[in-house]
This record gives structure tokens, sequence and C-alpha cells, in this order.
């Protein structure tokens, strides 16, 4: 899938030649004028990064950014392209997790390599939340007793204990173990484990409810 | 009275047959009781009796002047005790029958029982009738002689006045007055006299045959003699002597003639005869005929008293340099080159000489108003200065406050500058990238190319509203735009508006938009104004932070209207808002809003703070406009440079 790189800038001209410089450099580019075009936009699937200008009418660079917490769908790697960057605006876009900070007009290859970094970022990014969704879509498609189990597994409960909690045979405890195992494609209690905590999902048990 | 008591005053004196005695007691009287008294005897006495006997025409100018002047001049110094029997010569001198006979018979007879103190012969024709006649016809009398050339040999042992015609001296005025000439006409008629005094000048001049080709012009008729002069070459002299009869016999007066001549000729005229003087003729070497009648009435007034006075007496007097100024000037001849002692008569009128003391006056007032004007005019300037100065000083606060008004809005300045040089540096990175592709779409380039070279020109129109801007600038009011003025800055304002999370809403409305004034100054009073109303809404909630700027058309005004949604008027001296060095804001200087007001006021308008209904601040400037409704403008032009064709106009730039 080729990563897509959202150019969010007011200044149409500036916008065509990003626009034309990531096209030649092989991306594929989308453009918006505004934040709330990009988020009013339908997410695009595919991995890339948001160019996102600091000054803009409207909702600014800095309000788009921490407005994509509450849009996971369309929360990108963000780097941000500024035509008068400040000290305090710079240190607020890095805290919250900008890639970059470049000022304009910016050099070619700082500015791919950036979007490269972000972009590749991002690649990992989504494959995180793509394992994490597929996590718990299995954690979703467990029965009550399987899940409960699963809590039981990450409390550290033995069988014997759950058994007794659920009034079931021990061995039926085991079964659901296993079964719960094979669901969520781990070979061992570690993968499990790892598996859950790269999803978020391990320290927050509430979570394992949803 | 006097004249009337004549006769019986004379009767009685004749009967005692004692005149010689009276005299005598007279005289003695005159010396006993002084002047007086010798005045008043001498008028009891009976007048001289002088005869005059006149050889020319009395009618003739000549003639009449000195007759007129011997007479009065006579009749003053005898204490007009005078008495004049006039015969006149004259038809006497040419043609026809000898009438000396009869006309002798008739003077006899005229005389023979008349006594006579005094015979006054002018001219030598009556000179040469007394000496042969005198005995005859006044017996005893005394005789004299006046207006005799001076050449002319005397029969009789008598006392006169001779007259000398300085040719010589003439000539010597035509050769100071026109040192190139080379030519020399002699103009004179065909009567005996004329005939006479032609051949001696004439021969005076031969003596110069050096410096003058001579030519003589003898007799010629009036009509020909004009023409001829008219035709004369340049560096010739005309020396008239005199015309009384032409060749076909015409008589003339020769000072008539003057006139024709000089208004004719092409070249000088010179005479020796003062008759021509004042006719038209330039200068001569004359003896006048004032003078010459005046030494005639002293002498016979000497003769009157008894004085013997033989030919010895013969008075020759001094020509001198006459020259007339009209005639000088006419002909460009320079009076300076004349001798010093020449008389320069008929002198062109001459403010100067005529009206000296007056003039004297008249230019000392006028140096003392100039004085006067000059010592305002210093006073004037002085103070010309130092307003002058004191304008300066206001432009360069003014400039001063623009400096801070432009910091302020630097960031947004340089967003604006680095919007375009992005672009173009983006798009030069694209079309090189393009270009190093297998099969580069070169129309894809020439595209890049021309946005390339569009942003250039923005960014080139950014760095020149700044610079207007900033620039030292001479305060000029001409006719300009509002609305083309403030779609400048009201770029940079979007800009800064956006960078500080506000919206900029500029709803420019107004129909008559042109006023006579300063375009950087209107820009700084509104740039000044929304960047005081950002200011004011630092606290204001996100949805309400927006400044409107608004234009609309209020009588013959526009007004422009800054409003927010600030903290407002609230606690705040409106009066002193406007003042310098008054400021509501932490670290501000306070000098915007005052320079503010008074650029408004020095371009005729106003501008008033109030509070916003609803919370807030509105700032009103009024301005008048002119009748014109648009201007096209180098700066209008510019500001549509924006949109360039083939490109969508960036946001913030005004429709």
């Amino acid at each position: 899938m080729t990563p897509v790189v959202h150019v969010v800038d007011d200044d149409a001209s500036l916008r065509t030649a990003l626009s034309r410089l990531l096209g030649a450099a092989g991306y594929e580019v989308r453009e918006y004028a505004t934040a709330g075009d990009y988020l009013l936009r339908e997410p695009d699937p595919a991995p890339g990064c948001v160019l996102l200008d600091l000054n803009l009418p409207g909702a600014s660079g800095l309000e788009l950014q921490a407005a994509l917490e509450r849009h996971p769908a369309h929360a990108r790697a963000v780097v941000f392209l500024t035509g008068a960057g400040n000290v305090p605006s710079s240190v607020q876009a890095m805290k919250a997790g900008a890639c970059d900070f470049l000022t304009k007009p910016v050099d070619r290859t700082t500015l791919l390599r950036a979007v490269e970094g972000a972009v590749q970022r991002d690649v990992t990014e989504h494959e995180q939340r793509e394992r994490a969704r597929a996590l718990r879509a299995s954690i979703a498609a467990l029965s009550a007793r399987e899940t409960h189990v699963l809590r039981g597994i990450v409390a550290g409960k033995l069988n014997k204990q759950l058994a007794a909690e659920l009034g079931i045979a021990e061995r039926t405890v085991r079964l659901d173990r296993a079964s719960v195992m094979r669901s969520i494609g781990a070979r061992s209690l570690s993968e499990l484990m790892h598996a859950l905590a790269a999803a978020g999902i391990a320290k927050e048990s509430d979570d394992t409810r949803e | 009275m006097r004249v009337a008591s004549f006769p019986s005053v004379r009767r009685r004196l004749r009967g005692r047959r004692a005149p010689i005695l009276w005299r005598l007691l007279a005289i003695c009287l005159g010396v006993v009781i002084g002047l007086p008294g010798a005045a008043q005897t001498a008028a009891r006495l009976p007048p001289w009796r002088v005869v005059i006997l006149q050889g020319s025409d009395i009618s003739q100018p000549a003639a009449a002047l000195q007759d007129a002047s011997l007479r009065e001049t006579l009749r003053e110094a005898v204490g007009g005790r005078i008495e004049f029997l006039t015969d006149t010569l004259d038809a006497l001198g040419f043609g026809g029958a000898d009438l000396s006979e009869e006309f002798l018979a008739l003077l006899r007879k005229k005389y023979e029982s008349q006594r006579v103190d005094l015979v006054i012969a002018a001219t030598d024709f009556a000179l040469d009738f007394a000496e042969r006649h005198h005995e005859k016809l006044w017996p005893g009398a005394p005789v004299m002689f006046h207006s005799v050339e001076a050449s002319s040999p005397l029969r009789a042992p008598f006392p006169g006045v001779r007259m000398d015609f300085d040719i010589e001296g003439t000539l010597g005025l035509i050769a100071r007055l026109q040192p190139d000439s080379n030519r020399l006409v002699i103009v004179s008629g065909a009567g005996e006299y004329d005939a006479r005094w032609g051949a001696q000048a004439q021969r005076v001049a031969a003596r110069h045959p050096q410096r003058w080709d001579v030519q003589s012009w003898q007799g010629l008729p009036q009509e020909e003699l004009l023409r001829r002069l008219a035709a004369l070459p340049a560096r010739s002299a005309v020396l008239y002597v005199t015309i009384s009869r032409d060749r076909e016999g015409r008589a003339y007066v020769p000072a008539e003639l003057v006139g024709p001549m000089a208004a004719n000729s092409k070249a000088p005229i010179y005479g020796w005869h003062p008759t021509y003087l004042g006719r038209g003729v330039v200068a001569g070497s004359v003896t006048s005929f004032e003078e010459r009648a005046q030494a005639a009435a002293r002498m016979a007034a000497r003769l009157l008293q008894g004085a013997a006075l033989g030919p010895e007496s013969s008075v020759t007097l001094t020509p001198h340099c006459v020259a007339d100024e009209r005639s000088l000037l006419r002909l460009g001849l320079d009076a300076a080159r004349l001798p010093r002692e020449c008389t320069v008569a008929f002198r062109a009128p001459s403010l100067w000489r005529d009206f000296k003391p007056q003039l004297l006056l008249a230019v000392a007032a006028l140096v003392l108003q100039g004085a006067l004007i000059a010592g305002l005019l210093a006073q004037r300037r002085a103070l010309s200065r130092a307003r002058s100065d004191a304008r300066a000083g206001k432009q360069d606060l003014a400039r001063a406050a623009r400096f801070v008004t432009v910091g302020q809005l630097s960031a947004s300045i340089a967003h604006e500058i680095n919007q375009p040089l992005g672009a173009i540096l983006s798009n030069a990175d694209a079309a090189e990238l393009l270009l190093d592709s297998p099969a580069p779409r070169l129309d894809d380039v020439r595209q890049i190319l021309a946005d390339i070279r569009s942003d250039d020109l923005r960014a080139n129109e950014v760095i020149r509203r700044l610079r207007a801007l900033l620039e030292r600038h001479e305060v000029e009011h001409c006719e300009l735009d509002v609305h083309a003025a403030l779609a400048d800055i009201v770029k940079v304002l979007t800009s800064e508006a956006a960078r500080r999370g506000f919206r900029l809403d500029a709803r420019l409305e107004a129909r008559r938009t042109v006023i006579a004034g300063d375009r950087v100054q209107l820009q700084q009073v509104v740039l000044n104004l929304v960047l005081n109303a950002m200011d004011a809404m630092q606290e204001t909630p996100q949805a309400q932070r927006c400044v409107e700027l608004v234009t609309r058309d209020v009588r013959r005004c526009i007004e422009i209207e800054v409003a927010d949604r600030g903290h407002g008027l609230e606690g705040v001296d409106v009066d002193r808002l406007f003042t310098s060095f008054y400021t509501t804001r932490v670290g501000g200087m306070g000098l915007g809003l005052g320079i503010a007001r008074s650029i408004v006021l020095a371009h005729g308008g106003s501008l008033k703070a109030m509070p916003r209904p609803g919370g807030g601040a509105v700032f009103q400037v009024r301005l008048p406009t002119s009748d014109r409704t648009s201007i096209e403008s180098p700066s209008t032009s510019s500001a549509r440079s924006h949109q360039l064709p083939g490109r969508t106009s960036a946001p913030g730039v005004l429709p």
C-alpha cells in the first residue's frame, strides 16, 4: 500500500508545490486547506503522515494535532511545517508527539527525510494498531467463561483457583485456557502477555471486558 | 498805459529840446537815489527809437526767433524805454528789377522828420543797404549789424555781431558720432545762398578726402531728395546746408525740409543752423540765434547809452555743439561719443532726470518696504522651518511607531514571505526530481516554472508593502483608494490573526473610497487599530475572537470601523485614550492611538472610540472622500497583482 502524505496548508501555491515534490518522490498526496477539511474527509486506511502548517485559518495546526488523539482513524504521524516557528510552539508540538518541526522554506532532503521517518513510524504504528485491533477482535470473540479465564491468567491466578471461582472442573479450565491461547495466537504465557501489552490491554484489565 | 502816454511825453520833451540834459539828470538821480529811483525816472524819459532793418524774410523761423530775442533783450536792457521801427528789405533780395531807388525814396519820406537813435541791420543784405544809405536816411544815428557772415567785408566802420557757420566743427561731430562712416552727402539747394554755402561745405569736406567719399546733391526737388535719402547705404552721413529753392525754382523754408528729410533718411543728418535742431537733425556745431540776438542787444544797449563803438568791437560768437537726443536714440548713435561740452537737447523723457527727488523718495520707500518684507519673510521662513522641523519630528515619531507595529507583526510577515519562498523551493525541488525521472513531463515542469515566477512576485509584493510601511517617506496627500490601501494590510493582518488564534472579518462595503491622503499613514492607522483590537481580546473565548474591519459610506465621508469583543472601554479614560503615552497594555508604549489620531486629524477626519453593544469596543475613523469613486493608480493595480493568470487567489486577498 503506497503511503499517503496529507498536506494541510492554507496556501494553495505552497500546497501544490509540496504535492508535486512529494508526488515526484513517490508518495501519494492529499491536500487540505484547513484543519477541518482533514477531519471531515473519510479517513484513508493507508499509512502515511500529516504535513501540517502551524498557522491555519480557523483551528491551528497545534489544535488539529491535539484533535487527532480523539480521532484515532485520522491519527497519523505529524510533521509540522511552519513559516514562522517559535520556540514555544515547537516545544508544544514535539511534546504532543510530532515527528518533526520544519520551517519554510524547507530543503528537499530535510523534508523527504522527515516525511520518510514519519511514514516509517506510522507504518510501524499502523501494524501495531492492526495487531491490537485483531487482538481486541479475538478477545471480543471469546465466550464469557473464556474471558474470565483470560483475566485470571493475566492476573496470575492458578487453574485450581479459577476452577473454584467458576465452579467447573480444573480440566475444563485447562481446555478453556488452551482455547484462549489458540484464539489469540500465543504459544506460551509469555507470548500472550507480550501481545496484550503491545496492544495496550494487559495493564488495564477492564478493557478486556469490551 | 505807459505806451499810451508816449506821444504826449515825447511832445513835451521835444518842446524843450533838451533830451540829453534830461538823460544826464536821470543818470545823476539814479546815482544819488539808487536804482529804483533811476528806474522811476527812466520811465518818465522818452523812449529810444531803434530802426531794425531786416534783410531776410521775417516769417522764417531763424529770422523771427532772432528778431524776437533781440527786441526782448534790448527792451529789458534799457528798462522798457524803447520803440522799434521795422523795415523789411527781403523782397529786394532777388530777381526782378532793382527797386532800391523807389524803396529808398519811400524810406526817406518815412524817416524825414523822425528822430532815430540806432539802426540795426540784420543780415548782409541789410548791412549793405545801411552802409550805402544810412547818411541819407538816419543822419547821425549809429548803425550796427548782426547775422552777418564772418567773411563779409565792411564798407563802413560799423560794429556788429558776425555769424560764423562752423562747418569744420560739424564735420568733426560726424566723425565722432559715426567713426565708421565712409560717405558724406552734402545737400544744398539751387538758390544763391544755398549754392554758396554748399560749395563752402564741399571745400571744407575736401580737407578730409581719406575719410569720406563726398557727394554733393544740389537743387534736388523734395521728392527726389527724399527718395535718394531713403536709399542711402549704411555708413553714410548727410550734411544739410540749406535749400531755399530747388532747381525747378520751387521755394522752400530750409528748416521745414529737415523734418521730412529726417523721416526718410537712412543716414543721420547734420547741419549747423540752430533752426534745424529739434526737427530731426542729429547734431551740429551751431551758434544759437538767441545768443546771437542777445549779443546784438547788449551791443545796441551800449550804443544807445552813448558808447562809441567801431568795427573793432565786432563780435564773432563761438559755435558750440548741440545734439538732439531723440534723433541720436532713433538712429542708435551713442551720445557718449559727443564732446563733453556738447549740449544734448531735446532729451527723451527720462524719469530719472526729471523726477530725481521724487524717484529717490519712491526708491527709498521701496527699499524700506522691501526691507520690511524681507524681514517678515525671514521671520516667516524661520516659523515655517520650525513648523517643518516639528512636522519632521512628528513624521519620525509616526515612523518609529510603524516600526513598533510592524515588529508586532514580524511573525506574520515572516510567514507571508516564507510561504512563497517555501513554494518556490519545493517547486524547484519537484522540477529537479521530475527532470531526473526517465520520461520527464515537460508540461509539468513548465507549469512549475510559471508557479515559481508568480510566487517570486508574491514574495516581492510582500517585501514592497513592508518597505512602503517602513521607509522614511515624505508624507504626501494624493488621491488614493482606501480599499486598495487596506487590501495590502488585510493580508498580513489575516495571517497575524490566524497566528494568534483570531479571525479577521473584513467587509469593505463603502462605495466612495477615494480620499486625499497618505497611503502609508492610513495603513498605519488601521494596522494599529486592528492589532489593538487583537490585544484587547487576549481573554476572550475562542468563539468570539473576531476582529471586524468594516468600511461604509457616511455622508461625504468613508467610515472605517474596527470592532472587537475585548475588554472594552470599561475603566478606560476615553478622553486620554488618544493622548500619547497612555496605555492599558502592559509593556505598551502608548504611542499608537495618539499617532493614529494625529494622522487622522491631519487628513481632516475624526477618530472616535465607543463601547460596543454586547461587549468590546468600536473604533471609528472617518475620512472625507473626494468626488471620484475610483482611481486607477499603480498601487491599485499592484494590489491586484496577487491574482495572476492561472492562479487561484490566495486566502486573505480581498475580492
